[in-house]
Formats: C-alpha cells, structure tokens, sequence
C-alpha cells in the first residue's frame, strides 16, 4: 500500500515542528475580511444588510472550490494510487461541507431579515442543502471501513461523481425562477454592484481564499498523522476480539 | 419585519448574528483541527 509522501522527518511527530503560519495567515484574513465589509458603504436598498453578501458569497464561492479540488484529487488517486491525493480530496471535501453549512446558516440570517422566512424551497437553496448532505454522506462513507485503500477507493468514486452537483446549484438561479437573485457578477457587460461593493467583494474572497488554504494545510497534516496512526495499530501485535474464547471439544474428552 | 421597515440598530443586529455565527464557526473548527493534530501527534509518540 502506498501511504504518499510521509517519509523521514516529516512522519515522525517527535522530529516535526508544528508550522504555525497557517493560523497566522488565517487571523489576519479574517480581520481583513471584517474591515473590509464594515468599511464598505451601505447598499441603497438593502443598507446594513446588505453586508451579510461579504461572507456569505465567498462562503459559497470557496465551498463550490473545496468540492472541485475534492473532485480533482479524487481522480488524481484513481490513477495514480496516492495516499496523498487521497487525503487531499477528504480533506477539502470536510471544508467545504463546513463552508456549504456556513453558506446555509448565513442565507438563513440574510433570508429572514430580508424575505421574512428562514427557509424556502427555492431551486438554488434546495439544490444546496442535497450538496451539503450528499458531501456529509461522502464523510461517512470515509468512516464506513479502517482500510485504508478501501475507504479511498470508495470515497475517490464519490467525490468524483458528486460534483457535478456545483453547477446545478450555481447556475439553479437562471434554469429555474425562484426567491434568490440571479448572479450579480456573472454578466460582465452590465454588473449590478457598485465598483467599491465589487472590490470589497474580490478582496473577501481572497482572503477566504486565504483561510480556505490554510485550513487546508493544517487538515491534510491532520489526515496524515491519522492515516500513520491507523497504519501502526493494524501492524501492530494487539490483541484480536475473540482471541480468548477456546472452542468445546467435542466427543465427551475432559 | 423585513428590512423595507426595519430600524437601522436592527439590521446591525442581524449582520452581527451572521458575521457572528461565521467567525465562531470558523475559529472553532480550526481549534478543533489543531486539537486533533495535537492529540495525533501525543499517540504517535506513546503518551495518552
């Protein structure tokens, strides 16, 4: 079994320094976020409100992202039979299920205070409710078995089959009419926002982008240690549920 | 009440609760993660 990339220094957690920027780059890509989109003026219609858009959209954007890279590395296994890609698909597959549930919850906050309803079976939000629950199936899948070519190969076949779900839900807002706007920034002959709106709204996203690299860097290391972890107790001499029981012995022998 | 009526300290409150349940979402997976990779690293090297 090939378990990728962990060999000398780096697979021994006795030798290995834990890298600290990834948090670093994270706090300071959530400050800027922050300051960005409180500076940003107010929209004429919706006012403060319409500041939910700087985490909600990136949210979504960088979820549609994490579940491409889940598909990508997912394939990138299937062929070359790397741990690694492996770990990388799951790995992004989990942020983008937390990313998709921020996505949700924040919609809701926007939805209420705009709409009046929490929720609605709106094409756009229903479609990515299924993407959230089909992405937390491909997580259980992962748990379903401690084999570990197992569990890629199964999840690898999902995760590449599961995308195609991204752009049912991105495009869901012009196939079918509905309560969620259309893309604002999807026609760049007339964009719909101001240009200081749009700014702020690129600057989010990349430090979305920022956060969603960090984030990626500390959970692939995670999955590392996990997958050394499992590969020591299944090589190790531990003792087998059962070992003790002593089978009757049959034909009345004391 | 939508926001065609609603007092501006009342949207703030609203985008507060977003802003709000996004950070906190956020810094609680992230210490969650570095909390595993901790408790990864104590087994590999035998402690409990």
């Amino acid at each position: 079994m090939t378990i990728g990339t962990t060999t000398g220094a780096e697979s021994d957690p006795r030798q290995s320094k834990p890298s600290l920027w990834p948090w670093y780059a994270m706090g300071v890509a959530g400050v800027v976020t922050l300051i960005a989109s409180f500076v940003v003026p107010p929209d004429a219609i919706q006012e403060q409100l319409s500041r939910i858009l700087y985490v909600h959209v990136p949210a979504a954007w960088l979820a549609y992202l994490a579940f491409s890279i889940t598909m990508l590395a997912s394939a990138m296994y299937l062929w070359k039979k790397s741990m690694t890609w492996d770990r990388i698909a799951a790995s992004s597959a989990e942020i983008g299920v937390l990313l998709t549930g921020l996505t949700l919850a924040v919609g809701m906050i926007w939805g209420k205070s705009t709409w009046g309803v929490w929720w609605t079976w709106d094409a756009r939000l229903t479609l990515t409710a299924i993407m959230f629950f089909v992405y937390l199936g491909y997580l259980a899948l992962r748990r379903s078995t401690d084999n570990l070519e197992a569990r890629a190969r199964r999840s690898a076949i999902l995760g590449v089959l599961a995308v195609v779900q991204v752009p049912l839900v991105h495009f869901s807002v012009i196939w079918w009419r509905g309560l969620h706007q259309t893309p604002s920034l999807a026609k760049p002959a007339s964009v719909d926002m101001d240009t200081e709106m749009v700014i702020t709204l690129f600057l989010a996203v990349a430090m979305f982008t920022v956060m969603y690299v960090s984030m990626m860097t500390k959970r692939v290391e995670l999955a590392r240690l996990e997958d050394e972890l499992l590969e020591r107790d299944d090589s190790a001499d531990l003792p087998v549920a059962g070992d003790a029981v002593v089978a009757p012995t049959l034909g009345g022998e004391s | 009440m939508i926001f065609a009526q609603m007092p501006v300290a009342e949207q703030w409150n609203w985008v507060g609760l977003a802003y709000g349940v996004t950070y906190i979402t956020l810094v609680v997976y992230a210490a969650s993660v570095a909390s595993r990779i901790s408790k990864a690293r104590r087994n590999l090297r035998g402690e409990s």
